[in-house]
Order: structure tokens, then C-alpha cells, then sequence
């Protein structure tokens, strides 16, 4: 008797107490944004003229990792009452209960304060301020302002998402330059054409959550529109590593066909009707920043191309 | 109830008995654990990276 009392007492306490398996707090880092992250600031690392000890460089790429999942569990913890209305960010741990909204927040302000602190000791004081920067944009400035109150959110929140390969580049060598102010335009005007593709077939559920999407305020019309004015200016700023002189030709032959691919889904996307191109474009999106910088890095290792 | 549970919390094999929550928390302190340890061995080498110059 004294035993089933007992064992019905732990039963409640754990009904009661969303104590999170480690799983939970994984998904609290958004790994799948992060392995993007982590692949520019990689590729930011290994493009920028001069060298780091590959420790050096290693802990370089696990702070960018690192900051931007704290950035995602402290986004998660503000957004859990617009991710539960939404079909896709519904299964998260936070609207399903499975952990603490403030349990959430202690993780993420201690890894972002902890990757920031451990980037400025072990690395540059450089890369760790740009860490800092990125990592209160993506909270403040994305997070708590732009995204809940303009259809421009994504476009200016976008820079938090354009830093890493900064951040990997002023690891080595210290500073900003014309170089990697480049590879943050790249992301940056990347980012809304990939975003709206994805709105554009789920802007049913943001229009659910109250979150002013560009095809939720303006129309699926003029999302396309800007979508494929995005795409025009982004093929340049593709090319431009090439013509500045920090990636070989082979890398602007890429880019320059990579780029027109990207022009012609989104004119696709502008004559269908129905989301097929759309759902086309956000994947080719993710494989054509994925090939860009991936060219970038085979530029660096010496025989690859 | 505190004496009793310091006396039952052993399942018919003699196992201690854990809860699901017991469970977790066991998990996420060897997690914890883990990353603490992997920490400090990452700051000892980083360290003696940078005293020699890197």
C-alpha cells in the first residue's frame, strides 16, 4: 500500500513538473538553423586571408554554434504563445509543455552569455563583440520588435542570420572588411526571397498567430514581386566574391549559374497560382546558400578546385 | 510519508525505484556533467595555445 502511495505521488510529480528530456533542450537550439549557421561561419573562418590554430578556429565555430542556439531558445521562450497556434512550431518543446518557459530562458542567457565570454578569451575580442551583436539583434530587435509588428521583419531581422560568416572572418583576422561585409549582404538579401517562399505556404498559419508576413498583409501578388527583385540583386552580390578576388573562378561560374537558377525559380513562383513553385524555391534556397559557401570552402582547401 | 518513502523506494528486484522525473533529472545531470568536464579541458588547451603564441 505505502509503495503505491508512493509510487502514485511520483506519478503526480511528474505530471506536474515538465522537468524536459535532453532532447527537449536540443530542440530548444533549432540544430537545423544552426547547422547552416555554424556552415557559413565555417566558411567566413576559412575564406578570410591569414591564420588561426585550428583549436582556436574549432572553438571559433562552437561559439558561433552555440550563441545561435541560445538565440533560438530565448526566441523560442518569447514566441511560445504565437508557436502554439502554429502548425509548425506547435510541437515544440515549450507549447507542448515538455519544458519550462523560464527553465527555457536560463539556458539560452547562459549559453549566449557563456559563448560570448569564451569567444572573447579564447579567440577575438572582435569576433565575441560581433557574437554579442548578433545574438541581442535576433532577440531585440528580431525577436521582440520587428517580427510581431511589420511585414518587413524578416528582411531587417535577416542581419542576425547574415553575421556568422562576419563573425568567422573577424576570428582571423580581427576586423571588418569590404570581403566580409560582402558574405553578410549575401545572407542578407538571401534571406527574405527563402523566407517568403516558405510564407507563401504557410502564411495561413501566420495569419493564425498574428504575425504580419508580407503575403498575410500585402498579398501573395506583391510577395512574389519582391521575392523576385531579391533574387535579381542577390545574383551580383553572389558573383561578387569572384570579382573582388577572394574566390576563385570556378566559384563565380558557379555562382553566376547557381544565381540564374535562383531569377528563373522565382519567376516560377511569380506565374503559379498554386504553392508548388513556392515549396521548389524555399528547398532550392537552402541548397543554394548551402553550394555558395560550400564552393567557398573547396576554394580554401588547397587541390579541392 | 518521509520515512516511508526512504524505506519503499526500492522496486521487487531490489532496484531503486526512479520515477520518470528522478529519470530525467539523472540524465541531465550526467549531460551537465559532461559538458562541464569537456569545458575545462577545452580551457586548459585553448590556454596553452595562446601562452605559446597562437
Amino acid at each position: 500500500m505505502a509503495e503505491t502511495a508512493y509510487r502514485m505521488n511520483l506519478e503526480a510529480a511528474d505530471a506536474a513538473t515538465p522537468a524536459g528530456e535532453l532532447r527537449d533542450y536540443v530542440a530548444l537550439l533549432k540544430p537545423r538553423v544552426m547547422s547552416l549557421v555554424v556552415f557559413t561561419g565555417f566558411a567566413g573562418l576559412l575564406a578570410a586571408p591569414g591564420d588561426l590554430h585550428w583549436l582556436l578556429a574549432a572553438v571559433a565555430v562552437l561559439c558561433i554554434a552555440v550563441g545561435a542556439g541560445a538565440s533560438g531558445a530565448i526566441n523560442m521562450w518569447y514566441d511560445r504563445d504565437i508557436d502554439a497556434l502554429m502548425e509548425r512550431t506547435r510541437d515544440r518543446p515549450i507549447p507542448k509543455g515538455r519544458i519550462n518557459p523560464s527553465d527555457a530562458l536560463t539556458f539560452g542567457v547562459v549559453l549566449a552569455g557563456g559563448s560570448v565570454f569564451f569567444m572573447g578569451l579564447a579567440v577575438s575580442y572582435a569576433a565575441a563583440a560581433l557574437l554579442a551583436v548578433t545574438i541581442l539583434f535576433y532577440v531585440f530587435v528580431y525577436t521582440m520588435w520587428l517580427k510581431r509588428s511589420t511585414p518587413q521583419n524578416i528582411v531587417i531581422g535577416g542581419a542576425a542570420g547574415a553575421f556568422p560568416p562576419m563573425i568567422g572572418w573577424a576570428a582571423v583576422t580581427g576586423g571588418v572588411s569590404i570581403e566580409s561585409v560582402v558574405l553578410f549582404l549575401l545572407i542578407f538579401i538571401w534571406t527574405p526571397p527563402h523566407f517568403w517562399a516558405l510564407a507563401l505556404y504557410r502564411c495561413g498559419d501566420y495569419a493564425a498567430a498574428g504575425v504580419p508576413m508580407l503575403p498575410v498583409v500585402a498579398g501573395k501578388r506583391e510577395t512574389k514581386r519582391q521575392m523576385l527583385i531579391y533574387t535579381l540583386l542577390l545574383w551580383p552580390v553572389g558573383v561578387a566574391p569572384a570579382l573582388l578576388g577572394f574566390a576563385g573562378w570556378i566559384y563565380g561560374a558557379a555562382a553566376t549559374v547557381l544565381g540564374l537558377i535562383f531569377v528563373a525559380a522565382a519567376v516560377a513562383v511569380w506565374r503559379d497560382e498554386s504553392d508548388r513553385s513556392a515549396k521548389r524555391m524555399f528547398g532550392y534556397s537552402i541548397f543554394y546558400l548551402f553550394a555558395l559557401f560550400g564552393l567557398l570552402i573547396a576554394d580554401r582547401v588547397p587541390g579541392a578546385l | 510519508m518521509t520515512g516511508m518513502t526512504m524505506t519503499k523506494d526500492t522496486d521487487k528486484s531490489g532496484r531503486p525505484f526512479r520515477s520518470e522525473v528522478h529519470r530525467r533529472q539523472r540524465v541531465k545531470n550526467w549531460a551537465i556533467l559532461a559538458v562541464l568536464v569537456t569545458f575545462v579541458v577545452l580551457v586548459y588547451f585553448v590556454a596553452i595555445v595562446r601562452m605559446g603564441g597562437g
